[in-house]
């Protein structure tokens, strides 16, 4: 039979318990504005494996992350930044390719090949010829224009590159060190490496928007993680560092981990966005405009050969011919388009033999604008010009609707995440009157067991 | 679903950022008048928009060079109608020297009075346009007739230009000036011949070929007009051309105001309930709030 005084040793631990209970109220009302923060849960059970043991018998602290949750929040966080940056990034493309207003491209490419054409009409006059030249003069302006702009973004791309890798260092280290410090905070006060661990996850969703990885936990409790393709980044309590070195044959940033050069493997978060746009958009740009400024150069130079110039002598060089650096590469052409031509007199547009008066080779000049001198000779000049703009633009809406499609899922993944783990205050306000009435209760309990055996006592020694 | 403070918040956020991203678009086409911003706005509208532009630069320059090809035509038309009238009058000169009843001196005050008009068309067979000798084929530079003696000689070719006024349409910008004055000048030196010589006959039988000198002028003249009225229907139907571009560019790229005004409307009217529900959600009273 249990004895009055037992019954005090069960109210010491009654009080205990609520006020544990009380002190984790306090904790998660403290944290409801700490949107890493896991609310931590009292249990009240005979069950030892409900959670984390308070030392108190019976009383277990709960405090559940979902790793289901956390792994599709940081890959949604890889794309949405990924693709976010990139339409970012491709907004600054289409405004070099395409002006809002003024001329572009296009309309250069239009003039200049319109000159001719009116030239035809006025071939001996001064003035119509003059205007083919400055009409040229402005197409190798614009090509000038368009090329830096989208070199200069380029650039100013690489040069986040450094600076990003530095953030992705520290960040690794900085999950590294935890790894260290949660067993030995779990050793030494159990309960005390959840917050660590909620300091962990916002930092691997940290570097989830900055770049693309994997990670997992494993049995001791730290977390691996890897780049997309596998390479170690951090393991325990060791991280490895990404370095930049330059690239070949452009000397932008590369990226290497342990020495090998994992580049072209980085396609999500911000940094993939960045690399995507950088080794891909803009150079598949440019590569474009050296094809189109290639092809016209060498079919205007050719043309313009073949007729007679006011003089009666044979076209000589319209545009500097452009060499190219190697076979199947026009690389250059467009940044260094530039007029041969300095006399308007010079330019051919009678046909060989005939007066100065005669325009065949103007009209042939102009016609080039309508040549299928394109994609397998399918395409006139703005035929393919429209194709390249109707990609660009693809590409942006693609990215901007990518972009908007995850972060709506990530919203709603964090949505989920939060109706399981976050504070909520309405819950915390029923736990505090609930803990505090049982703490009541108990001290009550106690209350009365010391009048009971006061009663006794008096009883016995009356 | 448990729904926490945090969620609530999160969705009242992203609600207002689309709700503040749409009235911005809506705000951005009202004040531009414009649908299309940059590209990503209808990729396949920018392409098409780029092929209209070229379009509308070419109907430019086909207009330009209806212009001038009218200009031209024009000009040796009424350079034409003008050598008309002076072989009229060389030919009136040249039936009074015919008739039997003149003498000798007579023929040559006639004789000098044909020179006189035969000088003034050599001057209009090298009339210039916008620095053009347009009578010279392409050797527009050159004054293409000369004259030694009575006799005229032509230095041009038949090389007249034809340039393009409309896709696929081309228009020759004059007449070769050998056809249209060398049986003028032909004649002109018979006449004159005849009447030096005092010889009635002859001049008889150059006034002959006149009929045909008229009438060579005639169909030299009829194929400058029936140019010009090939240009000026090509003109009204570059300018419809070009209003019907400006139509396509404007259905692809002009906002429609009432709508983008509707729009915004909305947008501010459902903008306003959200914040000021969002503001009740904020200021909202949690259990705290009651139980003190």
């Amino acid at each position: 039979m249990p004895s009055i005084l037992d019954g005090l040793d069960n109210v010491e631990q009654a009080l205990a318990a609520q006020q544990f209970a009380l002190s984790i109220t306090q904790r998660n009302i403290a944290n409801a504005g700490n949107p890493s923060y896991t609310r931590q849960e009292v249990i009240f059970t005979n069950d030892e494996e409900a959670g984390i043991s308070s030392g108190i018998p019976g009383v277990y602290l709960q405090s559940r992350r979902n790793q289901y949750l956390d792994g599709g929040i940081s890959r949604q966080l890889q794309y949405a930044k990924g693709y976010e940056f990139a339409s970012e990034a491709l907004r600054q493309i289409e405004s070099a390719v395409k002006p809002e207003s003024g001329t572009g491209l296009a309309e250069a490419i239009s003039e200049f090949f319109g000159s001719f054409n009116r030239l035809s009409s006025t071939p001996e006059d001064p003035v119509s010829r003059q205007q083919v030249l400055t009409s040229a003069k402005a197409l190798t302006l614009e090509f000038h224009r368009v090329y830096a702009g989208l070199q200069r973004l380029q650039a100013s791309e690489d040069t986040m590159v450094p600076q990003i890798v530095r953030e992705i260092n520290a960040l690794t280290a900085e999950i590294a060190s935890l790894n260290e410090k949660i067993p030995a905070a779990k050793a030494s006060q159990p309960g005390s490496e959840l917050t660590l661990r909620d300091e962990r996850q916002k930092l691997l969703e940290e570097l989830s928007s900055i770049v693309g990885i994997d990670y997992f936990e494993t049995e001791s409790g730290s977390v691996t993680v890897t780049t997309g393709q596998g390479g170690a980044l951090v393991l325990d309590n060791t991280s490895y560092e990404l370095e930049t070195a330059p690239m070949v044959p452009d000397p932008f940033n590369g990226i290497q981990l342990n020495g090998s050069d994992i580049t072209a493997f980085l396609n999500s978060g911000k940094l993939g966005g960045l690399i995507q746009v950088r080794d891909g958009t803009i150079p598949d740009c440019l590569k474009t405009l050296d094809d189109i400024a290639a092809t016209i150069i060498e079919r205007v130079n050719q043309q313009h050969a073949l007729g007679n110039d006011l003089d009666g002598l044979a076209g000589g060089d319209f545009f500097v011919p452009f060499a190219q650096p190697a076979p199947g590469s026009n690389q250059g052409a467009a940044r260094n388009i530039q007029v041969a031509l300095a006399d308007p007199r010079g330019i051919a547009a009678a046909s060989a033999g005939s007066g100065p008066g005669n325009n065949e080779n103007a009209k042939i000049m102009a016609a080039i604008e309508d040549e299928k001198l394109f994609y397998g000779a399918s395409e006139s000049v703005l035929q393919f010009f429209s194709g390249f703009l109707f990609t660009i633009g693809s590409e942006a809406r693609s990215a901007e609707d990518n972009a908007l499609t995850h972060n709506g899922v990530l919203g709603q993944l964090m949505n989920q995440r939060d109706a399981e783990i976050a504070v909520n205050l309405d819950e915390e306000a029923v736990n505090i009157i609930k803990f505090q009435k049982a703490y009541e209760a108990s001290a009550r309990y106690a209350n009365t067991l010391i009048t009971l055996s006061d009663e006794l006592i008096n009883l016995l020694g009356g | 679903m448990r729904v926490t403070q945090s969620i609530a918040y999160r969705n009242f956020l992203s609600d207002l950022s689309s709700l503040n991203e749409g009235s911005n678009k809506a705000l951005r086409e009202i004040s531009s008048g414009k649908k299309i911003s940059s590209l990503r706005d209808s990729p396949s509208g920018c392409a098409r928009l780029s092929s209209i532009n070229a379009l509308e630069s070419r109907i430019d320059q086909y207009t330009s060079n209806a212009g001038d090809s009218s200009y031209f035509l024009q000009t040796a038309d009424s350079a034409l109608n003008e050598v008309n009238n002076l072989i009229t009058g060389i030919h009136t000169r040249g039936s009074q020297a015919a008739t039997g009843t003149i003498g000798a001196s007579e023929r040559a005050v006639l004789a000098g009075e044909v020179r006189s008009l035969r000088d003034q068309i050599l001057s209009l067979a090298n009339s210039q346009a916008r620095g053009r000798y347009i009578f010279a084929g392409s050797l527009v530079s050159v004054a293409p007739f000369a004259i030694a003696g009575d006799t005229v000689t032509c230095a041009g070719n038949d090389d007249v230009n034809g340039v393009s006024v409309q896709q696929g349409v081309e228009v020759v910008q004059g007449v070769s000036g050998s056809e249209a004055f060398d049986a003028v000048f032909d004649a002109i030196e018979d006449l004159l011949a005849g009447m030096d010589a005092n010889d009635p006959g002859a001049i008889e039988n150059a006034l002959g070929r006149f009929p045909q000198v008229f009438s060579g002028l005639g169909q030299v003249r009829m194929k400058i007009g029936a140019n010009i009225g090939l240009l000026q229907n090509i003109q009204s139907s570059l300018e419809t051309s070009r209003i019907s571009l400006a139509e396509q560019k404007s259905a692809i790229e002009d906002a429609d105001l009432a709508e983008s005004v509707v729009e915004l409307k909305r947008i501010q009217t459902a903008l306003e309930a959200a914040i000021s529900a969002g503001g009740s959600l904020l200021g909202k009273r949690n259990l705290f709030d009651i139980i003190g």
